[in-house]
């Protein structure tokens, strides 16, 4: 069964917020990414050196790719922080 | 009235709770030698760090320069090939603090020397740049207990994350990547990646920003203190924002969240033979099985025209996918094949276990017939394969050699 939720989304350069509503069972860290990319809320990164990294503000605690939302702990009307990451050295 | 000057020296860092005799004693272990490696290992040689060992293939260019502390201008005029390690363990030297300083250094892929490299280590840094080695590094801290700090920057955003890999093992790197490829998987996929992955922008204030965040964390750790332990710190320096970030356990991760047991050292050395290993195993229970750290590559398909091409080598040592010499010449079956375990009929008994990418001492783990896994190390010390760089005083072991 299906548990659907409204979440916001926070932009990881600006003030911009994109509010929708998910399955916290079917959606992953991954597939949330992938969404905000189709939607042209985030930017697609051109290669494997930047990462967009999620994050739940309530508690701080980072939502993996393969997690699903229900297993990362996202609730209802919580706010996700989106952060970039680098892999240069 | 005469001052102690050593005590004198470390008066503001003894405030600031930091031992010397800690890190008189301390040994850190650092994966890549570039712009991160080398600012974080500047601050660790102000701060008297002891020991490093580190690892990179890399050669210095005047790119690199900029970013890179360690490098001497000078030494990088006239044409001389210099290697980014050896670089690194020389400038740690020219800064280090330590009462008698020592550099292991090799110029070679960190995960081509194996998890026998970090044994004895109480800190592994991650500084390199291909996410594939941040998985292998990660692994190696997991597999052996040993606490990861590990950074990356793109331009002006970066992060610091700390691994504690206490027991029961928490929260890997791995955990938050699981999706990266492990060193272990497909070697033509492995290639692919590389080939990926780019230059990316990058300025000496922001390696040196997080070149200082590496080191503060590693002072801590070697401290006992692991306040940041499972916790990822990002920072946008255009923006000015930073934000904390807990890591729990995936429990998809794909890391191996398990400690390996103490190995046993073997008599047999990288220079012997299969057969002798096998030998050797054999003492110690049936019909023994060895869990390859890098799959053995036999054959792979030629790029050009899909036909088997012998490669006889570790899979981490297969960059790019191979061609045969002369399509017609090779034999019609292209499917590739190679070994993630061996047991004694898997490859010939005469040949070299160094040749499976086994050094010496390098750890592996064997299953036997009854069902056990156990751990063990091939004879040797692997820093024996590493060039040493020491100073006592004010001069170095290395000084008959500088032009490295």
């Amino acid at each position: 069964m299906a548990e659907e939720i409204k979440i916001k989304f926070n932009h990881p350069r600006d003030s911009k917020v994109e509010e929708t509503s998910c399955d916290t069972r079917t959606t992953t860290g991954a597939s949330a990414v992938k969404w905000l990319i189709d939607e042209k809320f985030l930017e697609k990164l051109g290669d494997t050196k930047r990462a967009y990294q999620l994050s739940i503000d309530r508690t701080g605690k980072a939502i993996a790719p393969n997690a699903t939302f229900e297993e990362a702990g996202v609730k209802d009307n919580d706010s996700i922080s989106i952060t970039e990451t680098g892999a240069g050295a | 009235m005469k001052t102690d000057r050593s005590t004198e020296q470390f008066a503001r860092e003894r405030l600031a709770g930091l031992d010397r005799e800690v890190l008189n004693n301390s040994d850190v272990a650092v994966g890549g030698a570039g712009a991160l490696a080398m600012n974080a290992l500047l601050n660790l040689g102000l701060s008297g760090l002891g020991r490093v060992r580190v690892a990179d293939p890399d050669v210095c260019e005047m790119s690199n320069a900029t970013r890179s502390p360690l490098m001497k201008r000078e030494r990088l005029a006239g044409g001389i090939t210099r290697a980014k390690a050896n670089e690194a363990a020389l400038g740690f030297l020219a800064n280090a603090y330590a009462k008698d300083p020592v550099v292991y250094a090799a110029v070679d892929r960190v995960e081509r020397r194996g998890l026998g490299m970090f044994i004895g280590a109480n800190a592994i840094v991650s500084a390199v740049d291909r996410n594939t080695v941040r998985g292998w590094l990660s692994d190696a801290g997991m597999l052996l207990g040993i606490p990861v700090i590990e950074a990356g920057f793109y331009g002006k955003i970066g992060q610091l994350t700390v691994f504690r890999h206490d027991d029961p093992p928490g929260a890997c790197w791995r955990c938050l990547n699981p999706d990266v490829e492990s060193g272990s998987a497909s070697c033509t996929l492995y290639a692919h990646a590389i080939q990926a992955e780019g230059r990316i922008p990058a300025t000496q204030p922001v390696a040196a920003l997080f070149g200082a965040l590496v080191a503060n964390a590693v002072l801590d750790v070697l401290h006992g203190e692991f306040a940041l332990a499972s916790t990822m710190v990002t920072f946008d320096l255009a923006r000015g924002t930073s934000r904390k970030i807990s890591i729990d356990r995936n429990p998809s991760c794909p890391g191996p969240h398990r400690r390996l047991v103490t190995p046993v050292t073997l008599e047999v050395g990288a220079a012997g033979r299969l057969g002798e290993l096998f030998d050797e195993l054999g003492r110690h229970g049936a019909r023994p099985t060895v869990v390859l750290p890098s799959p053995f590559i036999v054959r792979l398909p030629c790029r050009s025209c899909g036909r088997a091409v012998p490669v006889g080598r570790p899979a981490l040592d297969v960059e790019v996918a191979p061609a045969c010499k002369s399509c017609d010449d090779a034999p019609p079956n292209g499917s590739p094949l190679a070994h993630s375990i061996l047991t004694p009929t898997s490859l010939p008994q005469s040949m070299r276990i160094s040749r499976l990418g086994l050094s010496s001492g390098a750890v592996f783990e064997v299953l036997f017939d009854d069902g056990e896994a156990r751990v063990f190390r091939l004879a040797g010390d692997p820093l024996d394969t590493f060039r040493r760089f020491a100073r006592t005083g004010r001069s170095t072991d290395d000084s008959s050699d500088m032009n490295v």
